[in-house]
């Protein structure tokens, strides 16, 4: 019986799979962040650059065929840990193509894992299962202006003991601009299960303290320990990747932030930053 | 200290106790901190109202109820806006303290939060006013809703006695000269505390110290409301065994040998001492930006257990005779003073001791064994015969 259960359940997991391909552009650039003339670079869905790294989200099973341009001046990777860290470099000005299969339900975060890549913010998030849940993403960045200058101008590549980041961001936004955005703005209503899957793409702990609500984890790469554990203030570890579910219990307007204080920011001024809302109705 | 000063109205019902709970506090900014080394600066924060009361850092700890109904009142005596939030108690939107959302109580204003404690747990409240520089001049304070029984959660485990340690940081530049604070991004702290003390003012203060003996169960609550993180380091021997993270109990209790805290975090601990457990509990604060460490505290625990002859030799040499009836002569290599504690946990007697030969005379404690601490925490046993 125990046999035919799990043939069933691998037979309707091949059925419910899919073949996928998804393209990606690693895009360089000096974009204006707030007040900052910044260097950076992202993983984008089209050859323009955008501060916000492409979100994908995948079914348990899915079968992915990435293909990965690199349109930077240097050589970039795409790493995903524990399923992506080796063989993956792509030159500059070419294209690889790299088969991928997910057969868990998590987020995973994918990234070049150099330099002038991870450390300018080239970090992107892949959101597999939870199919029928209202899905949200945050990708956290912190950033210190002259550092992503030494950075991509190849004058460095360490991050200094005195980092000291000014601008502290969510999906390539600070607060109040983190509301403009539909995944990094919570919205639904009591009685949601809702999915928000967060990675830390920065160069330093953040710590989201979630007010009017506890969430679970449910899966984390870094804090894999904490799988389980319902909390409000939850560590979100450098690299790490990892679903929660907050499931409401009653309506209202909730801040949630990073409550290093420090990054609640935008270049020293108060509120900004790593800070975002809920807003959940009746 | 808060049910002294909180009005109670209790409806006793048959299966369930109701508690009305008023709490008055005030909130300011002209609180003076003492440093270890002797200096001042400047912080913010709350008290209560009326004689016996004043800022104080950090907050006073609120003890609550499963089930309590709490009116947390208080009026603000100072010049900027304050809030209260209370930080994990999952309250609704208007009680909530974000001035955006909720509502903030201006100069010679008062306001309310009310709200029903109903997870037991740890938690803390602050206020969310320009949080990055409020929190750091020292507006937090910590709130534990106990279970009627003395157990951290329903079916969960039992304790005798119970600790709670706040642990936060400041850079005392920042509140010297608040005005001076911007850019916010860079607050660097430099000044590191338990329960708002340092270093040795932490050995000094015996209400600091864990007392325990083999075997007993003791309840810790520790949280974070610092711009480090924090790392908490057990003995074996105290078989700390975490139960509960902010405010709910972890599908898997654990044991712990070592614990993170981060900044908003919370944990429930129960030590179970055993063998030769009296050591220290160091907590280390890491620079959550390189992650160096920037400073350790110790939080002492004394075995109430320990004999006489088991304790060191520098210490048993303290007092002559030992056993006593009523005059002894206690040796101090400095200046302190020293307080006596029964086998009850409970402080009995104190006074000063010069460096030196001193003649205490303790004919008015009963017979019993009795710890006596000086002020930077070392200990010594004497035994009391009539």
């Amino acid at each position: 019986m125990k046999q035919f259960f799990s043939i069933w359940c691998l037979l309707v997991l091949a059925l419910s799979a899919h073949a996928q391909e998804v393209t990606l552009y690693i895009n360089a650039a000096l974009p204006t962040i707030y007040t900052q003339d910044i260097a950076a670079a992202s993983f984008n869905f089209s050859p323009t650059f955008e501060m916000k790294n492409a979100i994908v989200e995948l079914e348990v099973g899915d079968e992915v065929q990435f293909i990965i341009h690199n349109n930077d001046t240097v050589p970039h990777t795409f790493t995903i840990d524990g399923l992506l860290e080796s063989d993956n470099t792509i030159a500059p000005s070419t294209f690889e193509e790299f088969s991928i299969s997910f057969l868990e339900s998590g987020t995973h975060r994918f990234y070049s894992d150099l330099a002038q890549g991870k450390w300018l913010g080239a970090s992107g998030s892949i959101l597999v299962g939870y199919t029928g849940n209202p899905k949200f993403h945050w990708n956290l960045f912190d950033l210190q202006t002259q550092l992503s200058h030494d950075l991509q101008q190849g004058v460095t590549d360490m991050i200094p003991s005195d980092y000291q980041p000014e601008m502290f961001l969510i999906n390539g936004a600070f607060y109040p601009e983190t509301l403009d955005d539909e995944d990094t703005y919570i919205t639904g209503a009591v009685g949601d299960q809702i999915i928000i899957s967060i990675v830390n793409s920065g160069l330093m702990d953040h710590i989201f303290h979630f007010h009017g609500y506890h969430v679970e984890i449910l899966d984390a790469k870094v804090l894999g320990d904490r799988v389980g554990w319902i909390k409000d203030s939850i560590p979100i570890k450098k690299g790490e990747a990892m679903t929660v579910l907050l499931v409401p219990d009653k309506p209202g307007d909730y801040p949630v932030h990073d409550h290093n204080l420090i990054a609640v920011t935008n270049v020293g001024f108060y509120p900004g930053g790593m800070l975002t809302y809920l807003s959940i109705a009746e | 200290m808060m049910k002294k000063l909180a009005i109670l109205i209790c409806l006793a019902l048959p299966h369930l106790a109701l508690c009305q709970i008023e709490i008055n506090m005030i909130s300011g900014m002209d609180g003076e901190l003492l440093l270890e080394d002797g200096s001042t600066t400047n912080f913010w924060g709350y008290g209560y109202e009326g004689p016996g009361g004043g800022l104080v850092l950090p907050a006073p700890l609120l003890e609550l109820t499963v089930g309590d109904e709490v009116n947390f009142n208080f009026t603000n005596v100072s010049a900027e806006a304050h809030t209260i939030h209370l930080h994990g108690l999952d309250v609704n939107q208007a009680n909530d303290g974000v001035p955006l959302t909720s509502f903030q109580v201006f100069q010679n204003q008062s306001g309310t939060y009310s709200f029903t404690a109903t997870e037991p747990g740890t938690y803390l409240y602050h206020c969310h006013v320009t949080t990055t520089l409020h929190l750091t001049m020292g507006m937090y304070g910590m709130i534990v809703v106990h279970e009627e029984l003395p157990v951290l959660f329903s079916n969960g485990p039992g304790y005798s006695d119970e600790h709670t340690y706040l642990f936060s940081d400041l850079e005392i530049a920042v509140n010297d000269v608040p005005t001076d604070a911007y850019p916010f991004h860079d607050i660097d702290p430099d000044y590191f505390m338990v329960n708002g003390l340092q270093g040795e003012m932490i050995a000094a203060d015996n209400s600091q110290a864990i007392m325990a003996q083999a075997g007993d169960s003791i309840a810790l609550r520790v949280g974070s409301m610092a711009y480090s993180k924090i790392v908490m380091h057990f003995p074996s021997e105290l078989n700390a065994v975490v139960y509960m993270s902010d405010g709910r109990a972890l599908p898997q209790a654990f044991a712990a040998t070592e614990l993170e805290i981060y900044p908003g975090e919370r944990f429930s601990l129960i030590c179970q001492p055993q063998g030769d457990f009296a050591q220290a509990i160091q907590v280390d604060y890491y620079d959550m930006l390189n992650g160096e460490l920037e400073h350790s505290n110790m939080i002492n625990v004394i075995d109430l257990d320990v004999g006489i002859e088991e304790t060191n030799i520098h210490e048993i040499k303290n007092f002559f005779p030992n056993p006593a009836r009523d005059v002894v002569q206690y040796e101090s290599v400095y200046d302190t003073k020293l307080f006596f504690y029964s086998a009850q946990g409970k402080c009995v007697y104190a006074r000063n001791v010069k460096q030196g030969a001193n003649n205490l005379n303790l004919g008015l404690l009963p017979s019993g064994l009795y710890l006596a601490i000086d002020e930077f925490g070392k200990s010594s046993r004497i035994v009391i015969e009539k």
